[in-house]
């Protein structure tokens, strides 16, 4: 529930960054307005600049990216893909979850009877292999992530008495790094994990770089799966026959080990590319 | 289910930060001079910088372990949702399942008896837990430092 105290902040927040008053209705944000490029920010970020801000409102000379709500930003392949989003934004600390549709199968082993095949009693199973399908009950894939607030810069930038400091990174949703920066290279096609405690600087882990999808048919969707194997008990059905020769290919009764799989599916966290780079 | 956690000073005390951050960088500070002109509270990660952060920027603890997922609404600002990773951890996760079929019968010559070595013709109903697997997505884990 927001108390009247986080109402205010919205109500701030509806007065525009500088905390001028709306001269128009809320503007449409995923059109960013035009960079004004004669407005001194106040800061040193180049113009044109995404990056995160722990604050509620963003700095002068800044505004909300409305394309990044709910979504983590991915630094593109190269310069392709700038723009590109996948799956829809997460609400207000929702912790999406996926799902898998399910393929089992099951090989009985054969049993025959003292008996003839044929009519008319239909109470016993086949020995032919059996499929099941199915669905996995939604569930997330546990990536934790913080909110930050999301601005672009659209003034010019007023360096400070020292340069940024090197190695920063940011965001830009355009083909090409301002001068003094350099499209960061490890970054490249994967997420962003803040360092962990005694984490190993810059590590690379868990699946390839996200790229272009195989054939150039646009982005990559990355997908996992599942694997499973399972048990089941097979209950019996009675028939007037001993067991024997030479009515054959009936499923028997009893313990069975199957094996399952949860077929390819994202892991439905919803994201924006961008261009990321790299202060020289 | 977890439920998301929100950071204390990003509530309704952060009006105080959010006009902090109206102001120009480091404007009123004594160390103007040293100053690299990054907006205040700005959160960057750095790459191939050095296991600190530079001088003026302090951890962004908050961030540790951690996606980051970009918001546009002031009280969303800090909200915290998992639980953090560790060192190069590629997160799993399982599902539980359940599967539908039937096993076709195969007739035969003979009355209901005794010998219930066959299985019964019928619905084949399978339910169990997915092996747990990870997200397949890549990452790479960076410093990520907060303007002072």
């Amino acid at each position: 529930m927001r108390g009247p105290s986080s109402l205010g902040i919205v109500a701030l927040a509806l007065l525009g960054c500088n905390g001028d008053p709306p001269a128009a209705p809320v503007p449409d944000l995923a059109a960013p307005p035009a960079p004004d490029l004669t407005s001194r920010g106040g800061d040193a970020m180049p113009p044109g600049a995404i990056a995160f801000f722990k604050t509620p409102l963003c700095p002068n000379g800044w505004f909300p990216y409305g394309p990044a709500a709910g979504r983590a930003l991915l630094p593109t392949m190269g310069p392709g893909a700038v723009g590109d989003v996948q799956g829809e934004p997460l609400g207000d600390g929702e912790d999406r979850r996926h799902d898998h549709k399910i393929t089992a199968r099951l090989e009985p082993r054969s049993v025959s009877f003292a008996g003839v095949a044929g009519e008319a009693n239909h109470g016993v199973a086949s020995a032919a292999a059996v499929s099941a399908v199915g669905a996995a009950d939604p569930a997330s894939s546990g990536l934790p992530y913080l909110q930050l607030l999301v601005c672009q810069k659209n003034a010019a930038a007023r360096p400070g008495r020292r340069p940024l400091p090197r190695g920063a990174l940011a965001f830009f949703a355009q083909s090409a790094c301002p001068d003094g920066w350099v499209q960061a290279g490890a970054t490249q096609g994967r997420m962003l994990v803040g360092l962990p405690e005694r984490g190993a600087l810059d590590a690379t882990f868990g699946g390839a770089p996200l790229g272009p999808a195989d054939g150039g048919a646009g982005p990559e969707r990355r997908a996992h799966g599942h694997g499973a194997s399972g048990s089941v008990s097979l209950p019996g059905h009675g028939i007037a026959l001993v067991s024997g020769c030479c009515a054959s290919g009936y499923a028997g009764s009893g313990d069975y080990s199957y094996s399952a799989a949860g077929e390819p599916a994202a892991a439905a966290l919803p994201y924006l590319q961008l261009l990321q780079c790299q202060k020289l | 289910m977890q439920h998301p956690r929100r950071l204390g000073p990003l509530r309704p005390e952060a009006l105080l930060l959010a006009g902090a951050a109206l102001l120009p960088a480091g404007a009123g500070r004594a160390d103007d001079l040293a100053d690299d002109g990054a907006p205040t509270s700005m959160v960057s990660f750095f790459l191939a910088a050095g296991p600190s952060c530079p001088e003026g920027w302090v951890p962004a603890a908050e961030a540790r372990g951690r996606l980051v997922v970009a918001v546009t609404t002031p009280v969303q600002v800090g909200v915290q949702v998992g639980q953090p990773l560790s060192d190069q951890e590629d997160r799993r996760h399982g599902h539980a399942y359940s599967a539908q079929g039937a096993l076709p019968y195969k007739a035969v010559a003979a009355a209901d008896g005794g010998n219930r070595s066959g299985a019964k013709a019928g619905a084949l109903s399978l339910e169990g837990q997915l092996a747990p697997a990870a997200s397949g997505l890549p990452f790479i884990q960076l410093l990520a430092c907060e303007k002072r």
